[in-house]
């Protein structure tokens, strides 16, 4: 080859426009495939030779192709993929949350009412049995409503489970191809003399962006050109060419929920739990909508339903029935709650260890993890709140061991002392509206009426009255003898005058009387006696029979819709209700919020990618043209060559 | 800025789909009347709505049981009026009967018409309301309240018990009142103390029923007669002895106790009157003992005497009845008074909520129907934008 041969020249040119029109062509038909990076062909002159009279110039040449690309703004649209999914996934699930919860029809605040409407209609009307049929046909409403609520909500768990499971799948999916993609990186590289294989990078990054949309990733470049995935807050799936497998499967503690765990059988049971450990992306927005929606829901709901069965029953049980008998428990009486043990313990422990609800006042919803620390001494920690707590073993019924003191109300009873070390969880409102059921079915079973009436004798001549009895212990031996209450004027005057002393027990022992108000307590029950008593007067409390017109205890039933009863005394059934709209609303509202602010950030970021990768039909159409001419300008170099060839051919020739 | 084309695409379309979710939300709204469509949109809202509704209710309730009450509480009060009518007609048939006019005979005929009204004052005791259930009967609503045996004896079955139902936030009243206090608990003569002739005086003393004048001790008072004077005394011995007796003056020993009381006629020597603290006597024992005085032939002095007595006395009893029946009256109008007012306020509380809710919840039809047409432009626009956009491209013009 010559110095400066215009052939050789215009031929660099022709050879270099192809591959770049070949380039633009490619631009324009990728234009539409997702995850393509618009490439270009570098333009560089080639090493000009050297001579006496300077450098002669040897044409054009194209050193690499690149592709647009800017990491930066692909782990922008990553993140923002990420967090949309998950405000995405978390507000379609929590929708379907939100609009039952306060559905003026099918949610539990009209049942409630119902139901208290009905035993109101008792207060009003206590001998109709039509109107004792209304109680019960709402009470199995109200029964009804929470277990259609209840279902309806592990349904949704259910589906949420199903969800994990079928995204870890897809995770997995995902980081096989990536592994594969590495290697192919690998391969290619050296193939290709270490020129960068552009359309690969990009069906890797557009697997990766995939990725995002299940979970947070991070990536690192390694020398090698592969790249090592990070999920979550940085547990590795994919290193170099080796992919790690996950798997959704149910948490042995809580069998109910599923984890994510590492597959990998090196790793403690075969099982290494990563579930909060992973953020971000349509995984992260399932887990979260089941720790921060479905499980506090359903333990609202359960704490209200263990609230009215054993509030209500407290009360129900303080009064009689048709038949004169003290009433029974009107709901199913919550029974102690199971705890659940860690599958860590070994071995596992054989005994029972179960946490009874003590105070309905003091009930909160949080879940507890106990540990056993030896020695009688026991660490309880409020997974809710953080607080921990210790407790210690006493000897005592029902199962052998107490563990004092209480704590927000639950009273923890065990076997034995399990192995130090051993781990328990408890979870006292998860289940709890599922069990929630009517007892009775017999109309006259109601207690609407008080077991005691109270009478003043007609032959007393004071004013004294005495008040309806409040009754503080229906089991106590002698609660239904009859007690006369007499009075007397001790010392006695001449005459008589009001009196000051009163006997329960026929005179036996006497206590002071004050007209202001006495309280005279007897056999699991108290009256007060006010007023001019005289002496001679006599008070008497006996069994409340045939007391078919008595509302007392109906009333008190009905009392309870408004009571404090929950929440510190604080909130009746309704509030703390209407607590758990404003806790699912509240928590709705927030991921609505924050999706449309994700959307519009993802969008942003969007932009700025595709302002830097994406192709502009226009720019190669514009591209285009000008390397046409190029082309043909350079096929005219090679032309004028050879024109320049023929004149010196034609001028030996002659 | 470059912009990729397929951006541009991307970037409309989404654009086009924000609107019509919008769109979709408000006609959403239109269609169900309500701004509220889940408590996301407005989750204190949505509590307050929970608490409205069932604030809403309860008051419905009260005004049920309102309903309930005012129905028992009238159908008592007009037992209760028939009653006072009974009396009334009793009080005639008696003072009637007790004037010196009357024959033996007539007077037999006029406890017969007594012994009438006694027999309809027992049903009337016994009335039931339109569940049958007794109306003072007390808590034994299913139990026939008043028997008699026929001989003077009437027995309360029932007992002490008050129903109350609930007819505001704080307001409970009671439906009903027991028998007992009604019809049985009666003070006999002026309230505090009744006086008597002991059974057997020969005389024709009559002593009145007297008034409390200071203060009242409470005791048995004996005053017995000599010849021409008389002794006072009480539980614990003589109070006066021997004090000349003038017909119709005062026993001026028992004012010290807050006791005047007057004895006219002629007493006999030995005859005996009492002055007690008032014991409960019930109306029927009233009426029954009043038939009985005018059935029973007074022929000689000591016999009118008695039967004057006794008829005195029971009148004066009659009296305290009907004062009893009137007071009852008087609760059970002062009970339907307080459900009324009660009714209105639960009215108004009920009237204010309810705005409550409708501000919460109702939608604002001018407001909706207004964002309805500007998304419906807006949704419009953008569409037109877009297909004008997509049919720009320079490969056009390319040829």
């Amino acid at each position: 080859m010559t110095v400066g041969d215009p052939f050789y020249v215009g031929r660099t040119g022709l050879l270099a426009f192809q591959r770049v029109l070949n380039t633009t062509s490619h631009n324009i038909t990728n234009a539409n495939t997702p995850g393509y990076s618009r490439q270009r062909v570098e333009l560089a002159t080639r090493y000009p030779t050297p001579s006496t009279q300077g450098f002669v110039g040897n044409g054009v040449k194209t050193p690499t192709t690149v592709r647009l690309y800017d990491q930066f703004a692909a782990e922008q649209v990553r993140s923002r993929e990420s967090a949309t999914a998950m405000f995405s996934a978390f507000t379609e699930f929590a929708k379907q949350v939100d609009n039952l919860i306060a559905d003026e029809d099918a949610s539990l605040a009209p049942a409630l009412e119902d139901f208290f409407i009905s035993v109101q209609g008792v207060a009003d009307d206590p001998t109709s049995i039509p109107a004792r049929d209304v109680m019960l046909t709402q009470a199995a409403a109200l029964e009804d409503r929470f277990s259609t609520m209840n279902d309806w909500l592990s349904d949704l768990r259910v589906a949420a489970n199903d969800r994990i499971a079928n995204q870890v799948t897809q995770i997995n999916g995902l980081a096989q191809s990536l592994a594969t993609i590495n290697k192919e990186v690998i391969v290619a590289k050296g193939l290709g003399g270490d020129q960068p294989p552009n359309d690969l990078y990009d069906t890797r990054d557009h697997v990766i962006d995939k990725l995002s949309k299940l979970i947070n990733v991070t990536t690192l470049e390694q020398e090698d050109g592969t790249l090592n995935i990070y999920i979550g807050s940085g547990q590795s799936l994919v290193l170099g060419t080796r992919s790690m497998e996950l798997a959704a499967q149910s948490d042995p503690n809580d069998p109910l929920n599923f984890q994510v765990a590492y597959k990998d059988s090196t790793v403690g049971n075969g099982i290494f739990p990563i579930s909060n450990m992973l953020e971000g992306g349509d995984l992260g927005g399932m887990l979260d909508f089941r720790d921060e929606i479905l499980i506090p829901a359903q333990k609202h709901m359960g704490r209200l339903a263990l609230s009215i069965a054993i509030t209500f029953n407290a009360q129900h049980r303080l009064g009689t029935d048709m038949f004169d008998n003290l009433g029974g428990d009107f709901w199913v009486e919550p029974g102690p709650i199971d705890a659940v043990q860690s599958y860590r313990n070994v071995p596992q422990f054989a005994g029972t260890l179960q946490a009874t609800v003590a105070s309905v006042p003091d009930l909160t919803t949080d879940e507890y993890q106990l540990t056993y620390l030896g020695g009688g001494n026991y660490d309880l920690y409020n997974l809710d709140t953080g607080v921990l707590t210790n407790l210690t073993a006493a000897v005592g019924p029902p199962l052998g061991l107490n563990l004092s003191p209480q704590v927000n109300g639950l009273q923890i009873d065990i076997t034995a002392n399990p192995n130090a070390g051993d781990v328990f969880f408890i979870r006292p409102t998860r289940q709890a509206a599922r069990d929630f059921a009517l007892d009775i079915d017999d109309p006259s079973l109601i207690a609407a009426a008080s077991p005691l009436r109270t009478d003043a004798t007609v032959t007393n001549l004071g004013n004294g009255k005495i008040s309806e009895a409040t009754i503080t212990d229906t089991t106590d031996i002698n609660f239904f003898t009859p007690v006369t209450i007499d009075f007397r004027r001790n010392p006695g005057p001449v005459p008589p005058m009001g009196a000051n002393e009163y006997s329960t027990d026929g005179g036996g022992t006497w206590a002071a009387y004050n007209p202001a108000g006495t309280t005279v307590t007897g056999n699991g029950w108290t009256v007060d006696v006010s007023g001019d008593v005289w002496d001679s007067d006599v008070f008497t409390v006996q069994q409340n029979t045939s007391g078919v017109s008595d509302n007392t205890n109906a009333r008190a039933l009905a009392d309870l819709q408004i009571q404090g009863t929950m929440i510190s005394g604080n909130a009746s059934y309704h509030d703390a209700y209407s607590n758990l709209v404003v806790i699912v609303g509240n928590r709705t509202h927030q991921a609505d919020i924050n999706l449309t602010a994700q959307e519009a950030l993802l969008e942003q970021a969007l932009e700025y990618k595709y302002s830097i990768s994406g192709v502009n039909l226009d720019e190669e159409a514009a591209n285009l043209l000008r390397y046409q001419q190029a082309y043909t300008a350079s096929a005219q170099v090679v032309s004028a060559a050879d024109q320049m060839f023929q004149t010196l051919l034609n001028a030996i020739r002659r | 800025m470059r912009v990729s084309t397929l951006n541009i695409a991307q970037t409309s379309l989404s654009a086009m789909l924000k609107q019509q979710a919008q769109l979709n939300r408000t006609q959403l709204q239109i269609s169900t009347g309500t701004k509220l469509i889940a408590p996301s949109d407005n989750p204190y809202g949505a509590s307050r709505m929970i608490d409205l509704n069932e604030a809403v209710t309860i008051f419905d309730q009260y005004s049920e049981n309102a309903n309930y009450a005012q129905n028992r509480l009238s159908l008592e009060e007009s037992i209760l009026g028939n009653v006072t009518d009974a009396l009334q007609r009793v009080r005639v048939l008696v003072i009637q009967g007790n004037n010196d006019t009357q024959t033996n005979e007539s007077r037999e005929f006029l406890g017969q018409e007594v012994s009438k009204i006694l027999e309809q004052l027992m049903s009337l005791a016994n009335s039931t309301d339109a569940a049958n259930e007794y109306l003072f009967g007390g808590y034994k609503g299913k139990t026939q309240p008043f028997t008699t045996d026929g001989l003077g004896n009437f027995t309360y079955n029932g007992d002490d018990g008050y129903r109350y139902l609930k007819v505001g936030s704080a307001t409970e009243v009671a439906v009903g009142d027991p028998g007992k206090e009604v019809f049985q608990e009666i003070r006999r003569g002026n309230g505090r103390f009744y006086s008597e002739q002991v059974a057997g005086n020969t005389g024709t003393g009559i002593i009145d029923t007297g008034q409390v004048t200071g203060s009242y001790v409470p005791d048995t008072y004996t005053i017995t007669f000599g010849a021409g004077n008389y002794t006072v005394s009480n539980t614990a011995g003589v109070i006066a002895a021997a004090v000349p007796y003038n017909s119709g003056s005062d026993i001026n020993s028992l004012k010290p106790f807050g006791i005047q009381t007057t004895i006219v006629g002629q007493p006999q020597p030995g005859d005996t009157f009492q002055v007690r603290p008032s014991a409960h006597k019930d109306l029927f024992s009233i009426v029954y003992d009043l038939e009985q005085a005018l059935k029973t032939p007074a022929i000689t002095g000591a016999e009118l005497t008695e039967f004057h007595n006794i008829m005195g006395h029971e009148l004066t009893n009659l009296d305290q009845a009907m004062g009893n029946i009137l007071s009852y009256r008087a609760r059970v109008g002062a009970r339907l008074n307080t459900i009324e007012k009660q009714v209105n306020i639960n009215g108004s509380f009920t009237i204010e909520m309810k705005a409550s809710l409708s501000g919460i919840k109702d939608l604002d039809y001018a407001q909706a129907v207004t964002d309805l047409n500007l998304q419906l432009v807006g949704l419009q626009a953008a569409q037109q934008a877009y297909t004008k956009i997509q049919g720009l491209s320079m490969f056009n013009y390319i040829r």
